[in-house]
């Protein structure tokens, strides 16, 4: 695992935020938390992180729409993105299609509610 | 002039009820705590305090304003105050310096409060709506808040809400479980519980004498306070070690906490929670539930039936 990489989470609910960054902080990952998308594009802004954890449902600009923005951007779609999701039933592959048709772009996801483990392990596997 | 606290955030909630309801557990069954009540008329707690002291239950909940008058139970032993609001800073991360300066500056700026729990990253108390600007203002000119916060109130947007509930699967799920989803349920012993009753003059001083523990790098664990009356403060802090603040009241605890997707959203979870308590005749000393955080403070030795217990109502994965 590289050290010190920069890890981005986001979700409105202050809790989950620091529940999932006290697990990263315990693998030596640097973290920056954001509590809704348009907090979180003002961040990535900031320091470019190497992998964000972001939530859907948000206040202000929700994480479809914040997903969209960063892999849509030539200077950001590098960036690793793996969602917090309710619908993983539907999810079929990583870059996954919902019963509407809309396509998002994430890396990866997992499904709510999360087993912290996993996610930290799905983290370790996309910054080795 | 107190030194600017770093936070990230503050969350402001308007229209809420505020509940209060004292009662003996020695009383017969037709006095059902407020929780319960609220659990079997399907309307959500958005947080709650219960302080139990020898054979008496002091509940304080949190109930919106459009839910509570279809109550169906209401009665003579609740004391309602009407157009509360609930105001969280965060995080926390458990130091006492946050958790003292807010004491301090609510005690300073004479802004009385319902009461006060912590929550993983949250402490949320309960004021007045007509004090609510006042207070934002407080909290906004003292804490040092990042430039990106995100605004104070998070109003729902109906047009919003109902596009995104057509869009996406994910707004259309209902959520039947058999056992109720958590994040995990944590069990932390060795604990203690320290019970401060002061007046509310003198809670700028217990604000500053938390915070100054924070030097000798002490955290708490969870916190939670109550208008014991129109002048006195009950304050309960469960900490690793005994603080250096004399409590009249201590004793060793453990603590239970979990978190799950939703709880803040749902109705009876606390409720679930207490009921397989006292099924197994666990004493509960103190509950604070808020947003979807629930701590349970029990008597030392009593946790591992506890969590066993709450195995059997909420799943951990």
């Amino acid at each position: 695992m590289s050290e010190k990489q920069l890890i981005l989470v986001v979700d409105d609910d202050p809790d989950l935020v620091e529940a999932v960054s006290m697990k990263l902080e315990a693998l030596e990952y640097r973290v920056a938390k954001a509590y809704d998308g348009e907090e979180a594009m003002e961040k990535i802004k900031e320091e470019k992180p190497d992998l964000i954890i972001l939530d859907v449902m948000m206040p202000r600009k929700n994480g479809w729409e914040a997903c969209d923005e960063i892999k849509n951007n030539d200077d950001l779609k590098d960036i690793i993105v793996v969602m917090l999701t309710a619908v993983a039933d539907s999810v079929k592959t990583t870059s996954y299609t919902h019963q509407d048709g809309k396509t998002t772009l994430a890396d990866d996801y997992i499904a709510k509610p999360i087993d912290l483990d996993k996610l930290m392990e799905i983290v370790q596997d996309h910054c080795e | 002039m107190m030194e600017k606290v770093k936070i990230n955030g503050i969350r402001l909630n308007k229209n809420y009820v505020q509940a209060t309801h004292a009662y003996s557990n020695r009383q017969n069954q037709s006095c059902v705590p407020l929780y319960q009540a609220l659990a079997s008329d399907r309307i959500n707690l958005v947080s709650m305090t219960l302080s139990t002291f020898g054979n008496q239950s002091f509940v304080s909940g949190t109930i919106a304003s459009k839910h509570f008058g279809q109550v169906s139970c209401q009665n003579g032993y609740w004391n309602c105050h009407k157009n509360v609001c609930t105001i969280s800073i965060y995080p926390h991360h458990y130091q006492l310096q946050p958790l003292g300066f807010l004491l301090c500056l609510l005690g300073r700026q004479k802004v009385p409060f319902q009461c006060l729990i912590s929550s993983n990253a949250m402490l949320t108390f309960v004021v007045a709506q007509t004090d609510c600007d006042t207070v934002i203002d407080i909290l906004s000119k003292n804490f040092d808040l990042p430039e990106s916060h995100v605004p104070f109130e998070q109003k729902e947007n109906e047009m919003l809400t109902q596009f995104l509930k057509k869009k996406y699967p994910e707004t259309r799920a209902t959520y039947v479980e058999e056992k109720i989803k958590t994040y995990g349920i944590t069990l932390v012993s060795d604990l203690h519980l320290s019970s401060y009753l002061f007046s509310f003059d003198q809670l700028a001083e217990y604000g500053q004498m938390i915070q100054s523990r924070d030097d000798k790098k002490d955290k708490f664990l969870f916190v939670s306070a109550i208008m014991a009356t129109s002048t006195q403060i009950h304050l309960f802090l469960v900490t690793k070690k005994s603080l250096d603040i004399p409590a009249p009241q201590a004793c060793a605890a453990e603590l239970i906490s979990f978190h799950g997707p939703h709880f803040g959203d749902r109705h009876s979870i606390i409720s679930r929670a207490l009921h397989c308590l006292s099924e197994k005749s666990i004493r509960v000393l103190q509950t604070g539930c808020t947003g979807a955080s629930i701590g349970i403070v029990l008597p030392e030795g009593r946790g591992k039936e506890a969590k066993r217990a709450l195995k059997d109502v909420f799943e951990i994965p």
